[in-house]
């Protein structure tokens, strides 16, 4: 990444207004978040609460592009829009609300398509978040991405189910947490990472409290590489196996094939839970179903979510903080469970 | 206020009522309604038998909070009391009535009476909360006793 | 395609007619309350009534997306029903007010409507509301969010756990001895500071002189009653000081608070046993410098800075006194106060070898901030909303057979709870049989024809009770739960005979009626709550006084005592302060919970043991919340 670290002092106006969150995250990283430049693709219900988040916290400039036209149903779930906007670029309607949320966020849109972008483009950003993309369109993305080693986000809806592809290509996040029990050990603790150093603190005031500084290095997968060689075997137990939830195949499925039909949908689903290494008998009918009648389509309260889980990433990876996503979240809008898979 | 801290209150009353130690009395006080206000009492504590402190019933007031019971209440003699482990504002240091050492959500109104009972003639020299009566105990006992008499005639049954 | 095609995708047209007929009430405009308005109005909800009493400040914005600069100081309700009108396709009303004040919103009112959402930011109004739901069986949607760390609950009345049913955290005190005595931490100083020497200094009522020349003093030797009146009053000369204006006099308060009294403490030696003995001010480092100084609020200023601010501070503040009343009161956002407060702490942690602290950390501290943040309230709001699906059965393919198949929901990953789940989503647990609230109580309404109030007497009422619900009288205690007031019991009668009108038993008081009555093995009627609810004056009702028609259950009372018991040895160890819990990173299998609550401004957290499968490890946080003595 390509960190410009102008740790410029935040302005007494800038403390009082980021006040609550500075307390979270501290005055560095809220100082860190304000030399970002991110590009977000697609302004849709997911990419319009991605960028609501990250311009109400301070993200230091942000680029939307986005060539789609305002449609009759975008009114239903993207809250920048407006009956009289139906027709109009999205971008030209979007960017005068964004600007609003935080003017001292330094906001450009582009309303060209994905397809026009070359590496001269990309390369101005520290990071990208994509939405609603296609295989073909990710992967291009992705390899443009991995070449000019910048972090990539990538989401889509899918009615009530959603999901959150994260590529960091690597990433050394550094955690702290109160020491409880045992130490921590470096070593590897999952597929995708492994603790390089661990250190101690004493609490400044309360010496009984003892805290763990935990540097984590955090490797990822291009897309194409998790689409295809993505398996669950031997990283959960046997009960785990048992209780995948259905919306993880169904994804994984449908990312890498559209399907014409509900039938074609089971059929390569199966074949996905075959890859995967889990039991065929965890589909369950209804859920094939629903996948299949919700796939691509917006809904408000899940993109909330979505939105919200993907730019809280993007803040903590900007401002250092927490350990970044690792690599493949689905969100199961029923049952509102919401795991994590080192694919 | 919860729900619980009010059962609970009206659960000690009645508890109270069924069963107290001889010489002491506990109840609410009177609002300025005239109703009586179940989150704050007045209590008497005689001394014991046979120690310097049996001439006196002792004064309390119980303030029980919103979060009572997983807090304690706040028990405080007369300010100016003399005793080596209450502060000059009247304010009772005693493990069992605090939320980081002994208190337990299961404490009664008569096991913090008795409580306070027993300190008055077994003062805890280590954790001193007024320094008259404190170094009075520790160096010059006849001194104590005398105050601690004089005191007694104050509160006098 | 129309706005509604996406949503009938997923509700199907029926039960998009049945969401456009639902009412829903949200409670609250802040951080979750901004967020699901937006949510609900894209979910075409038909009709939403938004309430909230705070007005808008600069620290809201970081979040609070539909508000701007230019709307500080309005009302947060009426804001943000204006902010939503470009893509509002709802019927919104919203009101300005305490979801507490029953002439506002009485329980009637809160009867109209099919689904409740708390928004809330404190654990009064959480549990008023708690409590409306569970007179009305209306379903509840509680939510909260600090930091990183949310949760969200659906309350189903009579069939899941309700907010009570689980212990809640509540601010975390300090022993006096600690705070007077024996600091060992910022905190222990920033309370004292705060709390003992602000507060009697410029918010204690003035003490009147005259008093204590007549009292009996038990005693007639001068020097003892010198001494009674220095120690019960420690601050008297210093009140008086403030009180005087004269500003020379300053150097006299350093001297006692940061010398004298500490040279006290010293004396006391049993306390420096095991203790590092405190270092009093040196009289040189005193300053009469009355000039106040800019200083940055984020940095830590060294020792002769402090006392400098603190002398110019209290300048500043005696000046203050004369205009305010001789009354201030501690606000974080007053900052002369917060310097004030910060300054002492910082002067008296330096005296007792502790780190100091900036401005800025200790504002966080003394005013009770707690860190919020857009995306935990997007993220819960959006599950709030999301789930309201299944309570009010519109997801036709995911229709739940029994309310505690229903989830709740907390933040795992953002909590450092677990590294494999984004949220934790345990089904709901069935209500706690010992729960004041919805468990130990039987409820009802109690009409009372309105011009009733000021004839009735608490003896007819008393009476009326007895013979529809067979109390016996003598036995029957009747208590005001709010204001705490006792209003009749065995020992006390003495208002029996005033008016309902007299002792303020009024439209939206809620009584609590139990039969004190025993029998040999313990048993007896559960207690009986009532909502009292005015009448029209109807000539064809022939009593004024109208009861529900409740069977009250004869049960085995236990006492608080053993309640605790019982569940001190249930419980799994519970951890005090602010830790985060061990992470069993490494066993995918064991599911660690926590819950953790209480958002945006003060309150509380809430810690609960969830149940899900079988390795449950209870965690509990606690914001560090002050209060002393």
């Amino acid at each position: 990444m390509s960190q410009v670290n102008q740790t410029g002092k935040l302005t007494a106006d800038e403390i009082a207004l980021y006040d609550r969150q500075i307390r979270l995250w501290g005055l560095a990283a809220q100082a860190n978040m304000r030399s970002a430049k991110v590009l977000l693709i697609n302004i849709g219900s997911i990419g319009t609460e991605i960028s609501k988040n990250i311009v109400l916290s301070g993200i230091g400039n942000l680029c939307v592009l986005d060539n789609h036209i305002v449609r009759e149903e975008d009114l239903g779930c993207q809250f920048f829009l407006e009956k009289k906007d139906v027709g109009k670029l999205k971008v030209d309607v979007c960017s005068p609300k964004i600007k609003d949320l935080n003017p001292r966020v330094n906001l450009t849109v582009d309303s060209d398509s994905l397809a026009n972008k070359d590496e001269l483009f990309f390369k101005q950003f520290d990071l990208i978040v994509a939405t609603e993309l296609r295989k073909d369109q990710i992967t291009e993305l992705n390899r443009i991405s991995r070449k000019l080693n910048i972090s990539l986000y990538v989401t889509g809806s899918n009615g009530l189910f959603s999901y959150i592809f994260v590529d960091l290509i690597e990433f050394v996040s550094e955690e702290e947490k109160l020491k409880t029990g045992r130490t921590t050990l470096t070593g590897e603790i999952s597929s995708n990472r492994t603790i390089i150093e661990v250190d101690t603190r004493v609490d400044d005031d309360d010496p009984k409290k003892i805290f763990e500084t935990i540097k984590t290095r955090n490797s990822y997968k291009p897309f194409d590489d998790m689409l295809q060689t993505a398996t669950l075997e031997g990283k959960l137990t046997k009960r785990q196996v048992k209780r995948v939830n259905s919306i993880v195949p169904l994804t994984i499925s449908y990312l890498t094939k559209i399907p014409s039909s509900v039938e074609e949908l089971h059929k390569n689903t199966l074949s996905t839970c075959d890859k995967l290494g889990i039991q065929s008998s965890t589909l369950k009918d209804e859920y094939i179903q629903q996948f299949y009648k919700q796939a691509n389509v917006e809904f408000a309260p899940v993109a909330a979510i979505i939105g919200g889980a993907v730019a809280q990433d993007v803040i903590n990876i900007l401002g250092k903080r927490q350990s970044p996503l690792n690599n493949f979240i689905v969100f199961d809008g029923i049952t509102l469970e919401m795991p994590i898979y080192e694919l | 206020m919860s729900s619980l801290c009010l059962q609970r209150l009206q659960e000690e009353r009645k508890k109270w009522r069924k069963d107290h130690p001889f010489g002491f009395f506990a109840k609410p006080t009177k609002k300025a309604d005239g109703t009586m206000n179940l989150q704050k009492w007045e209590a008497g504590i005689p001394g014991k038998e046979g120690t310097i402190w049996h001439e006196g019933v002792y004064p309390l007031t119980i303030e029980y909070p919103d979060e009572y019971p997983s807090k304690p209440p706040k028990v405080k003699l007369p300010s100016g009391f003399y005793h080596p482990n209450i502060y000059p504002s009247g304010t009772i240091c005693l493990s069992i009535l605090n939320e980081e050492q002994d208190w337990r959500p299961a404490i009664t109104l008569k096991q913090i009476c008795l409580g306070i009972q027993d300190l008055l003639d077994t003062p805890n020299p280590n954790s001193p909360a007024q320094e008259p009566a404190w170094r009075a105990f520790q160096k010059n006992k006849a001194e104590y006793e005398r105050k601690v008499l004089l005191q007694a005639k104050q509160y006098t049954k | 395609m129309s706005r509604d095609s996406n949503i009938t995708k997923i509700i199907g047209e029926e039960n998009l007619k049945k969401l456009r007929a639902t009412k829903c009430l949200l409670i609250g405009a802040g951080g979750i309350g901004s967020e699901l308005l937006k949510d609900l109005i894209l979910m075409e909800f038909g009709e939403i009534h938004l309430v909230d009493l705070d007005t808008i400040d600069l620290s809201n914005l970081n979040r609070q997306f539909l508000f701007r600069q230019r709307d500080i100081k309005q009302p947060k309700s009426t804001t943000a029903v204006k902010a939503v009108q470009g893509f509002n396709n709802s019927k919104l009303v919203p009101y300005e007010g305490n979801i507490m004040d029953t002439s506002q919103f009485p329980l009637h009112w809160f009867g109209e409507f099919d689904i409740i959402f708390n928004a809330l930011d404190n654990l009064a109004a959480r549990r008023y509301v708690n409590k409306m739901s569970q007179f009305l069986s209306i379903p509840l949607l509680e939510s909260g969010t600090s930091g990183f760390d949310g949760y969200m609950q659906p309350i189903i009345p009579n069939e899941t756990e309700c907010f009570d049913c689980t212990k809640k955290e509540t601010p975390k005190t300090f022993p006096v001895c600690t705070i007077r005595s024996t600091p060992s931490q910022p905190i222990h100083c920033i309370v004292w500071a705060k709390n003992f020497l602000f507060a009697q200094l410029f918010a204690a009522d003035v003490a009147v002189n005259n008093d204590s020349e007549n009292k009996d003093w038990g005693t007639t030797d001068e020097d003892e009653i010198k001494r009674i009146k220095q120690e019960t009053n420690e601050l008297q000369e210093l009140q008086d000081i403030i009180l005087s204006g004269d500003t020379t006099l300053i150097p006299n308060i350093i001297e006692k608070i940061f010398i004298h009294d500490i040279e006290k403490l010293l004396r006391i030696e049993n306390l420096w046993k095991t203790r590092t003995r405190p270092t009093p001010l040196n009289s040189s480092q005193i300053t009469t410098d009355l000039i106040d100084r800019n200083l940055d609020l984020s940095a830590l200023w060294p020792i002769q800075d402090q006392i400098q601010k603190f002398s110019s501070i209290t300048s500043k503040l005696m000046k203050r006194m004369k205009e305010e009343d001789n009354h201030i009161e501690f606000d974080k956002d007053d900052e002369d106060t917060l310097e004030f407060v910060s300054t002492a702490a910082n002067i008296r942690s330096q005296i007792f070898n502790i780190p100091l602290k900036s401005v800025f950390d200790i504002k966080q501290i003394a005013g009770n901030i707690i860190p919020a943040i857009a995306t935990t309230n997007a993220i819960i709001a959006g599950l709030s909303s999301l789930v309201s699906l299944r309570v009010l059965s519109l997801l036709d393919f995911a229709k739940i057979t029994k309310p505690t198949d229903l989830n709740m929901v907390f933040t795992a990953k953002a909590s450092n709870i677990s590294q494999n789940r984004y949220l934790s989503n345990p089904t709901l647990a069935k209500p706690n049989c010992n729960c004041p609230v919805c468990s130990k109580v039987v409820r009802g309404v109690m009409n009372i024809q309105s011009d009733m109030f000021k004839h009735l007497k608490l003896k007819d009422l008393i009476i009326t009770l007895s013979e529809k619900y067979n109390f016996d009288t003598e036995e029957l205690s009747i208590l005001d739960t709010t204001g705490q007031r006792l209003l009749s019991d065995f020992d006390f009668d003495s208002l029996d005979e005033k008016t309902l009108e007299e002792i303020k038993v009024l439209p939206g008081s809620v009584i609590l009626v139990t039969d004190e009555t025993e029998d040999n093995n313990g048993m007896g009627l559960k207690p009986l709550e009532l909502y009292i609810e005015s009448r029209k004056i109807d000539s064809r009702k022939t009593s004024d006084i109208e009861l529900p028609d409740i069977k009250i259950p004869f049960v085995k009372m236990t006492t608080a005592e053993e309640e605790h018991n019982e569940s001190s040895t249930q419980e799994t160890p519970v951890l005090q302060t602010n830790e985060v819990i061990t992470l069993d990173m490494d066993d995918n299998d064991k599911d660690i919970k926590k819950r953790k609550l209480s958002d945006e401004s003060s309150e509380a957290t809430q810690n609960k043991k969830s149940k899900q499968e079988e390795d449950d490890i209870e965690i509990i946080e606690e914001d560090d919340i002050i209060e002393l003595d």
